[in-house]
Parts: C-alpha cells; structure tokens; sequence
C-alpha cells in the first residue's frame, strides 16, 4: 500500500515538474529546429526569469508570478538583441562554431548573474510554496500545479502561433527552406529573430514559473540547458508532442529515482536512454527533419 | 675615495669604522645594565658568551624597549566566486580581529618584540584550479608567515600539499574534509574538525536534548548530500551507539528537484527525528516540502551547511523556527568577551556579526597566541607555537567552544559544535548546557 502510494507521489511530482521542463525546452527546440544552433545559453534566460522574479518578490513585495508582466518585454528585447549582435555575425558559419559560441554565451551570462546577483543560492517562499493540493494521499504544492498548467498552456500558444498564423508559416519555411523562404520574400533574419526570441521568452516564463518551488544560484542556468539538451535529443525537432512526452520522460526519472535511488542516478538513466535513443533513433522519438 | 665618485648608499671605510665602533659599544652597554638589573642572580653569572641565544635575548630585552615587528599572514579564501559566501565573512573576521590587535599595540612578545599583523589576502576565485596555484605564490614569498585558508574542499588538499613541500604553516579556519589532517601534512592546523567528526554532535545534542525534555527520538532518518559521504555513516554511527533505530540513510544529490516523495515515505514510516547535512538550497526545499505535508518530527536538526545559511531564515520566515542546527557561534553563548566582540563588531561595521566571522577571529586569536610565544620570527618557530597551542573558550577573543588545544595531526581536540534553534528569528545556542543561552523548544511544534 505505501509503495503505491510512494510511486503515485512520484508520478504526481514528475508528471509537472516534467511539464515545466518540456516548456523550458520548447525555445531551445525551436532555435535548433529553425536556425540549427545548439544555443546552451538557452537555460541562462531560465536563470533570468527565476532571478526577475525573485527580484519582484523581494524588492517590489509583489507576488514572483508577477514578474511575468516584465519577463515578456525584457527577455524578447534581450533575446531580440542577443540573435542580431550574436548570431547574425556568426550566421553560416560551422555548427561547431555556433555551438562554442552559445557556451561562451552561457558562461558570460553566468558570471554576469554573478556580478549582478552574487553566488548565493537564494530562494522564495510563498504560501503556494507549501500548500498542498492533494487527491486522496497523492498531492504536490500550489506551486508546481500552477507551474505544470502554466506550462501547457504556454506550449499549446506557441504550437498556436507556429502551426495556425501567417508568423508560423513563416517560421517553418525558414526552418524547412530558408534560401527558398527568402526567394519568397520572407525576410529570414527577421523570422529568426522574432523566433528566437520568442524561445528565450518562454524560458524566461518558465524560470518565472519554478521560482516558487527551486532555488536559484548562476550556475543553475548551464544545468537547465543540459536538460533541455536532453528533452530535445529524447523527443527530437519539430514536435510539441515529443516534448511533452520527453520532458515528462525527465520529470518522472527524476522523480522515482530520488524515492528509491541516490538521485545522482537520474542522470546516469537519462543519458543512458539518450545514447540508447542516438544510436537507434537518432531523430528522437517523434522528431522530423524541422518545425 | 672621492664623495662625488661614491656609488650611492655605499659608505666609507672610516664611516664604516666609526659606525661599528658606536655600535659595539651601544651593544655592550645594553649587556651590562641587562646583567646589572638581573636581581635573581641565577643568570647574572652566566657569561653572555655561553649562554643559550634565548636567555641572552631575554637579558637584553628586559630593560630595552621592545622592537616594532610587523609579520604577514596570508589569508588564501575564495572572496569571488559560488564559495565567496564563506571566504569572506571569515576573512572580515581575520581584518577584524587583526585590527583590534594591532590597535592595541601589536602581539606582545617576551623576547623583545611588539608584533604588529599585516593580513595579505589572495582570492581563490572559489577555483580548485587557481586555489593551488595562490597557495604557491603564497608559499614561495619570503616575508609570508602563516597562511590561513581555504574553505573550499574541493582544493584544500592541494592547497595543503603545497603548503607541505614549502614548509608553510596552514591554520585552517573552518572546512568539510576531515583528510585534511589525517594525510600526514605535519604543519597544518584545523580548529573545527572535518565535517566526518564535526557531524556526530548534532546527533549527541538531539538525542541529550530530546531526552532532557522527556520526549526523546526513537526513530531517525539520516539526510545527507552526496558530495559528504563519510558524513552520512559518522551520523548513522553515531545515531546507532546512542541506540536510536536508523530507519533511512539517504543520500541525495544536487540534482534533486523535489524532496515530497522521500518525504512521504519518512512520514508514513513514522520517522520522528530528522538529522541532515543538506546543502543551502535543499535546506529551504526540505522545510517547504515538510511544511506541504504537515510533516512533524519531534526535532529536525541539520550539521552545518544549509541550515547555517543566512538565506534560510531570510527566505523561510517563520517557517525556519524552531529548526535546530550545529554551528560554530551564536551571539548569546555564554562566552567571556564574546558581547565586547559582538558589539564592537556592530559599532564598527554597522551589522550584526555573520555567523561564519568568529571563526575568522578565533583562527586570528590562535595566530596572535602563537606569534606571542615564538622565539624568532620563523615559519620554523610558528609551527612549534602553534603545535603547543592551548587556549580557553574565551581567551584573547577565541570564541568557538571549547578552546583549542592540537593534538599531534593538527586536529583541535578542545573543539564542541555549540548547537542553535531558530527562535523569534535568531539562531539560539541550547546545546551544550554550560555554554547554551538559552532553552530548546523541544518537541517542534507541529505545523498546524
């Protein structure tokens, strides 16, 4: 009875942790499936959101999920500028070069969140922290139902924007075709840029929504990256449903790993089904060529 | 040779003479009123010639003022970077300590000698690759004395290696690694004890806490980070001897995200005590996660790490009270001279004293006591002072219990974790008694 219990508490856990993580891995998928960059500064901008969010908390006494309202304009017009100063220059040179240089602009994030931040790891703690939303004995806080619902909401707008609106047809003839979308008149740069930074603002939205529940410090930004690194390879490009399945993939891992193993172990199994998945389906589970 | 074609700072041969005459009869008239004033009589027929250079310096210095020294002790702690949150409120305490010291004349030193300390800080950058390095341009300058680092277990053995091979005294202010002094490295010093030892007193303070309030623990989970392994088996040791059924070890990592299940399963088991070493973060998702599940234990209580933090009480409010963690001070220990630093402490910097500083000052205090006993000012003769250290939990501003005597691996054998509640907000001492200020709320109150 206490092992259903144990397992069913796990999966609860999993299940929206995972969901957050399939959010967070949503802009990194879409930078690789349109521009074909491996950007691992994509988790810095979940940094981002956590410590905009943080700040809202704790200088302007304001609820974190506040930080939304800022998070939208500042992480778009940063992402805006990060692909035109960063990526442009960079544009058709080998993907080698484009994955260094997403490295370099993690570690650059890194330590200017440790300039601006300090190296504490800082937390929040509101009520939706510890307020358990349960049924029967299986429960999770307020926090993360609202992170998991958020979360498939924000995925299903963005599956919206790319697969119902002219702004999405533009996007995926980019990602299919970019010569033959500029022959077309589409103006390439300017549909990656807007792409880009539409990613960057789903993590910053993302970050926003872990706040309540996981603490913040700057080397968290990397971490996040290597896990949406791993969500992509697992579902593959161009998938919203692969991601929602991958990234729960992760959350659930994680989740009964740490009831019954040293969690350290949940990445062993992580990266032991990402080499598995590279060698017999390298495309992810339900990846395509693009978006 | 002509004064025009004199290289500068050279002398002539008369002025030469003139000047070692003068001084050879300066230095004999100093030995002759040292002899003259000698009222015992038991060295005064000692001939200068052949008496040991100590006695001789003692003669001398009894009537001559003391000689201004000024010594440099290297403090090698990461002040940037993920560990600068230790690095530097220990190294404040050191300039703090440093400063009253110097500001009140120096160490004193009977063999004629008022030594003033000058603290020469490097920056690890919270590096284990650049923390070796500092700690060799330390090692190779001439005029360092003593180097006192590194709070970064991921270097300090390097560190301490290279501190061997150059025969540098290392005082260690506080760190995790127990093989510190257990790897043969004959100069180094360590007040706290690794994590390892340290560890086993917040279950002897829980286990004589719970008993005294007549509510012991009977079953107990240990919670430990992975990176301390030998920590969880110190705890569960200790917890076993002391006869309490250890019903989970767990280690976990910091790649956990969510403690609820663990939890849950602590919970239905019936765990009544929770003893943890867990890192800054995890600290704060334990209680929340606790706090989510109506989760009460008789006692909760953490060895160092995150509970010490002050973001834990800053982030966690009222729901950090009545969590009880081992630390090295609190400001209301019934310490001799411990309100004098506490206030000036806050006279000074304008803010309350960190709760990592005093182990900065009490390392200071250990310098200052050995400086104070040196025969010469040698890396030589600094060992040996400080390898017959013995000093009282109080005196010359040593404030981490019980005092400090090394045994011959370099360990402070006088050391006891002084054990704290958050209560009203602030870490209270409750443990052990002769020291604590004040009382334990034992058991926690439940959540509800």
């Amino acid at each position: 009875m206490l092992e259903l219990k144990i397992i069913s508490q796990a999966l609860a856990v999993g299940v929206f942790i995972g969901l957050t993580y399939a959010l967070v891995t949503l802009g990194f998928s879409l930078t690789f499936g349109i521009m074909r960059v491996i950007n691992f500064a994509h988790g810095a901008f979940v940094m981002g959101g956590m410590y905009l969010a943080l700040k809202t908390f704790q200088d302007l006494g304001m609820s974190p999920y506040f930080a939304v309202i800022f998070a939208i304009p500042i992480a778009s017009a940063v992402g805006g500028a990060v692909y035109r100063l960063v990526f442009v220059p960079a544009s058709g040179r080998p993907l080698e070069t484009q994955f260094i240089l997403g490295l370099g602009l993690a570690i650059f994030f890194e330590n200017a969140a440790l300039y601006l931040f300090g190296a504490d790891i800082v937390a929040v703690n509101i009520d939706l922290s510890t307020h358990r939303v349960a049924v029967a004995d299986v429960g999770i806080s307020a926090a993360q139902l609202i992170a998991g619902c958020a979360s498939v909401f924000m995925i299903a707008v963005v599956a919206f924007v790319i697969y119902r609106t002219a702004f999405g047809r533009q996007v995926r003839a980019v990602a299919q075709d970019p010569q033959a979308a500029q022959m077309c008149g589409i103006k390439v740069h300017r549909v990656n840029m807007a792409a880009f930074a539409l990613g960057v603002t789903t993590a910053a939205i993302g970050g926003v929504l872990l706040i309540p529940f996981t603490a913040v410090s700057p080397p968290i930004g990397l971490a996040f990256s290597l896990k949406a690194f791993i969500v992509l390879v697992v579902a593959g490009v161009g998938t919203v449903p692969g991601l929602l399945v991958a990234g729960l993939f992760l959350g659930i891992t994680e989740s009964l790993t740490a009831a019954y193993l040293p969690s350290a172990w949940a990445q062993v199994f992580e990266l032991v089904a990402v080499v598995l998945l590279l060698i017999v389906r390298p495309q992810g589970l339900f990846g395509r060529e693009t978006w | 040779m002509k004064e025009e074609n004199k290289v500068p700072g050279e002398i002539s041969r008369r002025r030469f003479l003139q000047r070692s005459g003068l001084l050879a009869v300066g230095l004999g008239a100093v030995a002759l009123v040292g002899c003259g004033d000698d009222d015992d009589g038991e060295e005064t027929g000692t001939p200068t010639g052949t008496s040991p250079a100590g006695t001789s310096t003692g003669q001398a210095t009894a009537t001559a003022s003391p000689r201004l020294e000024t010594v440099n002790i290297g403090l090698l702690y990461p002040l940037t970077g993920v560990a600068s949150g230790f690095g530097n409120p220990i190294v404040d305490g050191f300039k703090f300590a440093f400063d009253r010291i110097n500001a009140a004349g120096g160490v004193k030193n009977p063999n004629g000698m008022n030594i003033s300390i000058n603290p020469v800080l490097v920056d690890t950058e919270s590096s284990p690759d650049v923390a070796p390095q500092k700690a060799e341009e330390l090692g190779n300058r001439s005029d360092i004395l003593l180097v006192s680092g590194v709070s970064q277990s991921a270097a300090v053995l390097q560190v301490a290696q290279v501190f061997a091979r150059l025969n540098v005294p290392l005082l260690c202010s506080v760190d995790a690694r127990d093989e510190l002094t257990s790897s043969g490295f004959t100069q180094t010093f360590r007040i706290p004890p690794g994590f390892d030892t340290g560890s086993r007193f917040i279950v002897r303070a829980m286990d004589e806490i719970g008993t005294a309030a007549g509510e012991p623990m009977t079953k107990v989970a240990i919670i430990y980070h992975s990176g301390v392994p030998a920590v969880g088996d110190s705890m569960e040791e200790e917890a076993t001897k002391l006869g309490f059924n250890v019903a989970e070890k767990i280690s976990y990592d910091s790649q956990t995200e969510d403690f609820t299940t663990m939890m849950v399963r602590l919970k239905d088991t019936g765990v009544d005590g929770l003893i943890l070493n867990v890192l800054s973060a995890d600290a704060i998702k334990l209680v929340q996660v606790m706090k989510q599940l109506d989760y009460n234990p008789l006692g909760v209580g953490a060895h160092a790490g995150g509970f010490n933090d002050a973001g834990f009480v800053a982030t966690l409010g009222a729901d950090a009270e009545n969590m009880i963690t081992a630390g090295w001070f609190f400001t209301d220990e019934q310490v001799d001279g411990a309100d004098a630093v506490v206030n000036e402490w806050k006279q000074t910097t304008g803010n309350d004293i960190p709760i990592l500083a005093p182990l900065g000052i009490s390392a200071a205090a250990v310098v200052a006591n050995a400086l104070s006993r040196v025969e010469e000012l040698s890396r030589e003769a600094l060992i040996q002072a400080l390898s017959e250290t013995d000093m009282q939990l109080g005196e010359d501003d040593f404030l981490v219990a019980n005092g400090c005597k090394f045994d011959a691996t370099g360990v402070n054998t006088a050391f006891v974790h002084v054990v704290g509640q958050y209560q009203g907000g602030v870490g209270k001492s409750i443990w052990p008694p002769d020291i604590a200020g004040g009382e334990a709320v034992w058991p926690r109150p439940a959540w509800s």
